[in-house]
């Protein structure tokens, strides 16, 4: 018997499940999309913008909001496929068999939600910074706005979203 | 008491069974008969699955199974079509390097030594094994966690004549020291007669008869 943490099992578990199973190319496909626009909207001259007229502050403002839609719909799209999902599934056709709680199922998927988050916010935010770098002058204005765009409000919106979904779920 | 069903009845309306009442002690293997339909799978199906709707008590050792699933696993082996339990892409000895550490009390040396005793490779990979070679992977799986209860589901149905005799052999030596009993289905007259010390006989989802397996017409 090893003397490793269930939640390691689970995750080694986990990873053998997914081989062979990765189909979504329909969902790679969208969020690759959807990276793209979002990295095509933060190549916008935020800064000049803001120091100019009204009306380009509220182009801004759209920008603002849709970006960060993207990439909730990301998280969001992405949560579906590899952590619900699989891990309901993970559950039904595997963990019931042998002797692991849902429970220790639940916690082990939301420490990977956000780990998971938090590699993919990462990566859209390095991508934002270097394409921001390249257009335009990075300035702390475009890093304010690829920060709130790129995670704080995609990151809320999925939170929102889990959460209400687990509470509809129960009741 | 090993298993204890104390009136159990479904309450989903799809192959609900029916005010269920018997007990097995350890040490004994029973059978379930009955015709296609009549419950015996779905019988098992209510102590695997945690998601059945049912009202009464299903025990194992006492514990009541619907409040401690995962940790009753433990104590069950199951043997059956169903039990989809295994990675069928990857061979016998990679599954129990998986799935074998989730189990308290797992022996690798009990699993090498059944898969060698039933001529089966562990480097077999399991969703390329035939029917009859699953269930001898899964028999082995099962003893090497060394549950209380073996629960076989149409097992021997797909073995042949010769090594069905050895397989009888080696559920005997299981239930010899009496800390297991086994608990299967089959067809097979002569198997329901000679082979188990109890025969529950079942219809449209009750058991309507649990008699001594001598002399009982199935």
């Amino acid at each position: 018997m090893f003397k490793r943490k269930k939640e390691q099992l689970i995750d080694e578990f986990y990873k053998a499940f997914l081989q062979g199973r990765v189909q979504q190319v329909g969902t790679w496909l969208m969020v690759g999309l959807c990276l793209f626009f979002e990295i095509f909207m933060s190549a916008f001259p935020v800064s000049e913008i803001i120091m100019s007229t009204d009306e380009d502050a509220n182009i801004l403002f759209f920008v603002f909001v849709f970006s960060a839609l993207l990439g909730a719909f990301i998280y969001i799209s992405m949560y579906h496929s590899f952590i619900e999902g699989q891990g309901q599934r993970l559950y039904s056709d595997v963990l019931q068999y042998i002797p692991v709680s849902y429970t220790d199922l639940c916690v082990y998927k939301t420490k990977k939600l956000f780990v998971f988050l938090a590699r993919i916010t990462g990566i859209a935010l390095a991508l934002q910074v270097l394409v921001a770098f390249f257009r335009h002058s990075l300035s702390i204005w475009n890093v304010v706005y690829i920060f709130v765009v790129a995670f704080l409000l995609p990151f809320l919106w999925t939170v929102l979203y889990i959460w209400l979904g687990d509470r509809n779920k129960k009741e | 008491m090993l298993l204890e069903f104390k009136n159990v009845t479904g309450t989903s309306k799809k192959y609900a069974l029916q005010d269920i009442n018997f007990t097995l002690e350890a040490g004994y293997i029973m059978g379930l008969a009955g015709k296609n339909g009549a419950g015996k799978t779905t019988l098992f199906d209510y102590i695997m699955n945690p998601k059945q709707q049912y009202t009464g008590e299903i025990k194992i050792e006492g514990v009541n199974i619907r409040d401690n699933h995962h940790l009753m696993m433990n104590r069950i082996g199951l043997i059956s079509d169903k039990n989809t339990g295994f990675f069928a892409e990857k061979t016998a000895k990679e599954n129990i390097e998986l799935l074998g550490r989730f189990y308290e009390e797992w022996d690798d040396t009990v699993f090498f030594k059944a898969m060698q005793k039933m001529n089966l490779s562990v480097g077999k990979v399991v969703g390329r094994m035939s029917r009859g070679e699953t269930f001898k992977f899964q028999t082995a799986f099962a003893m090497a966690h060394k549950p209380a209860l073996y629960l076989i589901d149409e097992a021997t149905a797909g073995m042949d004549p010769v090594f069905r005799i050895d397989y009888f052999k080696m559920l005997q030596e299981i239930i010899a020291e009496e800390t297991a009993s086994i608990l299967m289905t089959s067809h097979i007259e002569d198997e329901i007669k000679r082979k188990m010390d109890y025969v529950g006989i079942m219809e449209n989802g009750k058991l309507v008869e649990v008699k001594e397996a001598d002399g009982i017409d199935v």
